[in-house]
């Protein structure tokens, strides 16, 4: 019996406002594990997400909803190293990462504690940066700015949680949902990201002007 | 009075006791929850059925509070609130987003006490009936639902034990990986068993046949070829003239003066304004969990600890199927042809491995593998269930960047999760397997309800504790091994389990009311009526004293038909 079993309790959330220790990660992951025919990957308060009819990524340049100025540039900047562009593979910045996530953290029941972590994470990002005599951390090469992003990884608070862990899964969940969700979402523009991964989408899909769909009652 | 009878909840249990009772010529009332969706418009879509509360309730408005540490007991522990249990809260419950993986139970898990022995710190008991009563459930389930699929030349203690020839139903269109777990089993002297769908291969019974584009499990069938309760079950019982009342939340029993006979349920209609509702006969179906919640909230002068909890034993003995999986790659390359022939557009393996079904753990060569009969010193082991990954690419993704294990427990990301992305989508193909374990039910596992925490409606929530044995967990490990054996076999590339397993399968639950012949240590008599209240009956997987080693919903289906004729005779 392997000792990381050791208990059979299911994952817990929200794990977001108390950092995620690595029992917790190992439960969330096992969450993934929970469901039979897993077509979803639990993690900490995804289901407190309720679906709002009105949700519009925020366009460049267009009022921005979560964000000030700086956090923007900062976030799309992190996004961008999160998930990468390359000659023939699209990354965030070809679907618009910033401005669903800009967007996404305004829908329906996101914490308070989630939008807390998301935008402390581009303060972090910033004085890291101020530290290495940068202006700010999308003034930074590449290379460094991944240095700085690292940090999360391995940063651990005196109460043994990795907190920068939980900002970097709620960072990869809303990129990922902008990259690889239905372009009626506003992000994987012209399936640019099914595209690129041969992924064959499920039938019947919404179509373009059913932005906001959500399944239709019974009378 | 202008119900015969109430049934509360509409998935698996209700729908089929509901369609039953209706054909009958009874008045049906059904009480959901949740909102009763147009199945064809809802439409394939990740990121509204799989990753929004949309299909489930939210865990703000409906949480539940699970202790995660701790006995859990007068408050002992530490608890969280959570979504984890919930796994449909639609009409068609959590039949609308299952797979239709349809085994039947096998003889010895009517009889797990007594062919496999105790089994310490568990409850283990037999069942008030054998698989001879329940079969010609099963077979009345196969011909009215549409169960396809084929029976193979099997040994005798791996051949199912039927009263009819075939299945109503030839199987789905396969994947070609089918062809090499059957090639592996066969190596490694094991059988591929041919696995029963709850789907349809052609149109018939007034369904669409599957168009096999696999959003299958977790989404709603938008053809209704997956023999949901909302696609099977809910439109014969509306037909037969039983009304359905979507996003009414029944929120207590109300008994009469005596305690022993149910006068009306209170509910919380769509404006949220209490309503109340009078009927002969009350059947509750809110799956395991839930309709545990619903009696123990329903205290009365009569039934001071919830009602019809006597006994104490309504919300012990909560089961699931212990769960373990995990993958390999196929890796396209590996493959002369380069491989093409995996993205072939079946989404289906359908194969099951039943040969550690009971195996000695000190020799597990000897095991359920045709001649070695269940019995004395075997431990009751599990299924094993091959398939292909999910097809949804956010999961897929999230998986690779912190749902994989690995060394490191950060995240992937950056280039790192590019190429991670690039390899799992595009250069192989995973072969899945899932393992269904047995499930020793014990005070690890129960149902209660929780002091503080209350609902949208104001009503309080269930506190669930959902350890699991630790026979459970070493069994879920050896089966994961056995299964890895198997895809390494077939050919695939680095055979690996999801990080922790040996947990519950949460979204198959039962147990929590079960039944026998002994009021002091059942809930429901053998006909799953309760022993203390005359006109209340639980026909969800709450009855089940243990679980099989395989999905619930089939025995629910069948046992919900069964009971149901018993019904019909009395209202």
């Amino acid at each position: 019996m392997s000792d990381e079993i050791t208990d059979g309790a299911a994952p817990v959330e929200p794990a977001a406002q108390h950092g995620v220790s690595r029992r917790k990660f190992l439960k969330e992951t096992a969450g993934a594990a929970g469901i039979a025919t897993v077509a979803y990957l639990w993690f900490d308060g995804y289901t407190a997400t309720t679906y709002a009819e009105d949700f519009e990524p925020t366009r460049p340049g267009a009022a921005r909803k979560t964000f000030s100025a700086q956090e923007w540039n900062t976030l799309a900047a992190a996004c961008d190293r999160l998930l990468p562009s390359s000659p023939g593979s699209p990354g965030a910045r070809d679907v618009n990462a910033i401005g669903y996530l800009d967007a996404v953290l305004q829908q329906g029941q996101v914490a308070d504690s989630t939008r807390k972590i998301v935008k402390d994470g581009a303060a972090k990002l910033d004085a890291r940066a101020r530290a290495k005599g940068a202006k700010e951390f999308a003034a930074l090469p590449p290379v460094q700015q991944d240095a700085a992003v690292r940090v999360f990884e391995t940063f651990k608070a005196p109460d043994g949680t990795y907190p920068g862990h939980t900002w970097l899964k709620w960072m990869l969940q809303y990129v990922l949902e902008a990259f690889f969700g239905d372009p009626v979402h506003g992000g994987n523009p012209d399936e640019i990201a099914w595209t690129w991964a041969g992924h064959k989408p499920g039938f019947p899909r919404p179509e373009p002007h059913q932005k906001g769909w959500r399944p239709q009652e019974r009378e | 009075m202008k119900y015969d009878v109430c049934v509360i909840g509409s998935g698996a249990g209700g729908g089929a006791s509901a369609a039953t009772l209706a054909e009958a010529g009874k008045r049906v009332l059904i009480l959901e929850k949740g909102p009763w969706f147009d199945a064809a418009e809802v439409l394939k879509d990740e990121i509204v059925q799989c990753r929004r509360s949309v299909l489930w309730g939210s865990t703000k408005d409906e949480p539940q509070v699970q202790v995660t540490q701790g006995s859990g007991f007068a408050g002992a522990g530490r608890t969280d609130r959570t979504s984890m249990f919930k796994n449909g809260s639609l009409v068609g419950g959590s039949s609308t987003l299952m797979s239709g993986f349809f085994p039947r139970f096998k003889p010895d898990d009517f009889r797990a006490l007594s062919t496999y022995g105790r089994v310490p710190d568990a409850t283990v008991v037999d069942w008030p009936l054998g698989y001879d009563d329940l079969e010609p459930w099963y077979a009345r389930v196969e011909q009215e639902l549409g169960v396809s699929g084929r029976l193979r030349p099997m040994p005798k203690t791996l051949t199912d034990r039927r009263s009819t020839a075939a299945f109503p139903l030839p199987p789905t269109r396969e994947h070609p990986f089918a062809g090499l777990v059957d090639k592996a089993c066969s190596e490694l002297g094991l059988h591929a068993y041919s696995l029963p769908r709850a789907v349809l291969p052609h149109d018939t019974r007034g369904r669409k046949a599957c168009d096999y584009n696999g959003y299958c499990g977790s989404y709603v069938c938008t053809t209704g070829a997956k023999g949901s309760s909302l696609a099977a079950w809910i439109p014969r019982a509306v037909a037969a003239g039983a009304e359905v009342r979507p996003r009414s939340m029944v929120r207590g029993l109300v008994t009469d003066g005596a305690g022993r006979k149910i006068v009306a349920a209170e509910y919380f209609d769509e404006e949220g304004k209490l309503q109340r509702v009078e009927a002969r006969v009350f059947i509750v179906a809110c799956q395991a969990i839930e309709s545990a919640r619903l009696l123990l909230n329903s205290k009365s002068r009569h039934h001071p600890q919830g009602l019809a909890n006597g006994s104490g034993l309504v919300g012990r003995n909560l089961i699931f199927s212990t769960f373990g999986a995990g993958w390999g790659d196929m890796v396209h390359a590996d493959w002369k042809d380069g491989g093409a022939w995996m993205r072939s557009e079946e989404p289906f393996i359908n194969r099951e491995v039943h040969d550690f079904y009971w195996y000695d753990p000190k020799d597990p060569k000897r095991r359920n593998a045709g001649t070695t009969p269940a019995g004395r010193g075997m431990l009751k082991g599990g299924t094993l269930n091959f398939l292909l990954m999910h097809p949804n690419p956010i999961a897929g993704a999230l998986i690779q960047s912190f749902g994989e294990q690995r060394p490191n427990p950060a995240p992937l990301w950056g280039g790192a999760l590019k190429d991670r992305l690039d390899y799992w989508f595009k250069q192989m193909t995973p072969i899945k397997f899932e393992v269904f374990g047995e499930w020793f039910p014990g005070p690890h596992a129960w149902v209660g309800i929780d002091p503080q925490t209350k609902d949208k409606w104001g009503t309080p929530v269930a506190r669930i504790r959902a350890f699991s044995h630790k026979w459970s967990r070493a069994n879920a490990r050896f089966l994961a091994q056995r299964a890895m054996e198997v895809i390494t076999k077939m050919g695939a590339r680095h055979a690996r389990t999801v990080p922790r397993y040996g947990g519950p399968s949460v979204n198959l639950q039962a147990g929590t009311c079960r039944f026998g012949d002994d009021p002091q240590t059942s809930v429901l008599n053998r006909d799953c009526r309760a022993h203390e209240v005359d006109n209340l009956y639980v026909t969800d997987g709450s009855f089940m004293p243990t679980g099989g080693s395989m999905p619930f919903t089939f025995t629910i289906y069948a046992n919900a038909l069964r009971v149901a004729e018993k019904l019909k005779k009395r209202v």
